[in-house]
């Protein structure tokens, strides 16, 4: 027997503790043999079980896993860790196998500032309006620019243009909500209920009508440039004003810088008579659809989607008056999502389709329709238990409301997870 | 979900592998890390060029993956990657007509080890360079790997006795080579 087949048998953890103790017996008594122990010993445990000291790279494992067509693994930062909690069982079985979007619609939109002064009116044309004052308490001061155009009798009109601070937009935008009439007498304008309340003032004051005109303010016009993006409005009053001694009318426009800044992100251009705007303010819809599994993938939406749309609208006597209406719809539909291609194995960007049915309050499941086009891409981690999506997505959808056909485009970004 | 694939044993991710892509994918990468040391060490100790082991490393995991899917019975994953991997060696060394390059092993050894431990490895790695192949592999084998010798013996398609005998020559040629160094250790030990 080899004289080192016990060392051999303890380094291996072979044998009994008796074989063990005979060991060490013959080792005490052999130095030669203890010495030599000792050394094999010292090349065991510098090896032992060492693999850990064999790493290979980085490199060579994403390459691996890119020649099986896997995801390379690439490391999410850490700061994403957090959404760990979502890997709760229930919270997860309730998602598993679904796709969530919000989308989030950047539209801060000021009208005219403060809305906060809005009445309902239902005897508008037999339709649901809202009707807004649409005038800010607290405009801003602002230079009165006046520009008078005169029938000179021949055909022509004679311009002036008068300016100053004597009379603020604000004054003149009460007065028009109050449906009052205006005598501009000296600079200043008074304020009358009616045609006679004025007539009897002129008349008790023996007021020299032939510098002095009245406002009727119920054919003021009052219009207001509406678009898209980064917009400083610029607004006009246009009232008319009565010569009291011809009784020529002539138009006065009022043009003032409100100073709202209004920044329109997505807006909506619709389709009403008279329409002015249409924009959205937060919507919401959760989208189902089954984690990439294959090149494609079908699933269902539904949404809620408001709007808010401020339009001119004429009503009997030709006034002009401004309105506001809040849309709001429900979408349901079906759709697909088609994998283009893997980018580089955790990327992999997709085209995305849905449509249905768009229906408002008054609830007629047929009224309206709605078509969606995505593109975007889902992103694999591998240490997120889901998919991240992004996307932009182009909507049009269109319904009955208000007896009208309301119709809006919206561009709005898709932000999800998948399961 | 993914991060619990973690929790199946070997055999039931080779069932994944064989099944969904999507599973077939995370079940894949739990195993390659498993293994993936042990068989880096294996080939590195034979092929010594960092380089050359990374690709054969990879084809080994290929290899396996492959044969994983289309179902092929696998008892032991460990000892399957292995031979595998030994294989893939063997064929390597003969197609390149293999010459031992002397590597540094400096590269591979963890700096926070101590300095005489990682001196130690470095010594017997090299030893192990220039003595017999197979009493190498089979030392790699039973004391790197931590296989068993019934499993040695199965990878190296010898007896347990054949692979006792080859591990132990191994022990002894490497005290042979390596006395003079160890000596000069176990000196400088006694002194500090």
């Amino acid at each position: 027997m080899d004289k080192y087949q016990k060392i051999y048998d303890f380094l291996d953890g072979i044998g009994t503790e008796e074989d063990h103790k005979s060991l060490f017996d013959q080792l005490s008594s052999n130095p030669e043999l203890a010495s030599e122990f000792k050394k094999l010993i010292a090349i065991d445990s510098s090896v032992s079980s060492n693999n850990s000291f064999f790493q290979p790279s980085v490199d060579a494992s994403n390459q691996l896993y890119e020649k099986l067509g896997f995801s390379n693994g690439l490391k999410t930062p850490f700061y994403l860790g957090f959404l760990n909690f979502l890997r709760n069982p229930k919270f997860i079985s309730g998602l598993v196998g679904s796709f969530a979007t919000i989308i989030i619609l950047w539209s801060y939109f000021t009208f005219w500032g403060n809305n906060g002064g809005s009445k309902s009116d239902n005897l508008i044309n037999g339709s649901f309006i809202s009707k807004s004052s649409n005038f800010n308490e607290n405009l801003p001061t602002s230079s009165l620019n006046v520009s008078n155009k005169k029938f000179d009798g021949s055909g022509n009109y004679e311009t002036k243009s008068v300016s100053g601070n004597k009379n603020s937009p604000k004054e003149i935008i009460n007065y028009i909500n109050n449906n009052k009439y205006l005598f501009y007498e000296n600079g200043s304008l008074k304020e009358f209920n009616d045609l006679n309340n004025l007539n009897e003032y002129i008349n008790a004051k023996n007021i020299n009508t032939d510098k002095s005109k009245i406002f009727d303010i119920s054919d003021s016009k009052y219009s207001k440039p509406y678009g898209k993006g980064l917009d400083i409005r610029n607004s006009t009053l246009r009232l008319k004003s009565i010569d009291l001694v011809s009784n020529d009318f002539q138009y006065e426009s009022i043009n003032y810088l409100p100073k709202d800044l209004e920044f329109h992100f997505l807006s909506n251009l619709g389709e009403r008579p008279g329409n002015g705007l249409e924009a959205n303010s937060l919507s919401g819809k959760i989208t189902y659809l089954p984690i990439k599994t294959s090149n494609y993938k079908f699933g269902f939406e539904l949404a809620k989607e408001n709007f808010l749309q401020n339009f001119e609208r004429q009503i009997e006597n030709e006034r002009t008056e401004f309105f506001t209406q809040n849309p709001s719809l429900i979408t349901i539909g079906l759709g697909a999502r088609a994998y283009l291609f893997n980018f580089n194995e955790t990327v992999h960007p997709y085209l995305q389709l849905f449509a249905g049915t768009a229906f408002t309050n008054e609830f007629n499941l047929y009224s309206g329709y709605f078509g969606r086009i995505a593109m975007g891409t889902e992103i694999e981690s591998k240490y997120l238990p889901f998919n991240t999506n992004i996307g932009l997505q182009y909507t049009n959808l269109g319904t009955l409301y208000d007896n009208n056909v309301f119709n809006a485009n919206t561009i709005s970004f898709l932000i999800g997870v998948s399961f | 979900m993914k991060l619990s694939y973690r929790k199946y044993n070997d055999s039931e991710l080779l069932l994944k592998i064989a099944g969904k892509k999507s599973e077939s994918e995370k079940a894949f990468k739990v195993l390659h890390q498993r293994y993936m040391q042990n068989v880096f060490a294996y080939i590195k100790t034979l092929i010594r060029d960092h380089d050359e082991s990374e690709d054969l490393f990879q084809e080994v995991f290929i290899r396996f993956y492959n044969n994983a899917k289309k179902g092929i019975e696998i008892s032991n994953v460990q000892s399957y990657l292995i031979k595998i991997a030994r294989n893939l060696c063997l064929n390597h060394k003969r197609d390149k007509k293999h010459q031992v390059e002397v590597e540094d092993w400096h590269r591979t050894v963890d700096d926070e080890l101590n300095l005489e431990h990682k001196e130690m490895f470095n010594l017997v790695m090299r030893a192990l360079e220039i003595i017999d192949e197979k009493y190498s592999e089979a030392f790699v084998l039973k004391k790197i790997e931590g296989f068993k010798f019934t499993e040695v013996a199965e990878i190296l398609e010898i007896t347990v006795e054949g692979a006792k005998t080859r591990v132990n020559r191994a022990r002894q040629k490497l005290l042979t080579i390596l006395d003079p160094y160890i000596n000069d250790t176990v000196k400088r030990e006694r002194i500090n």
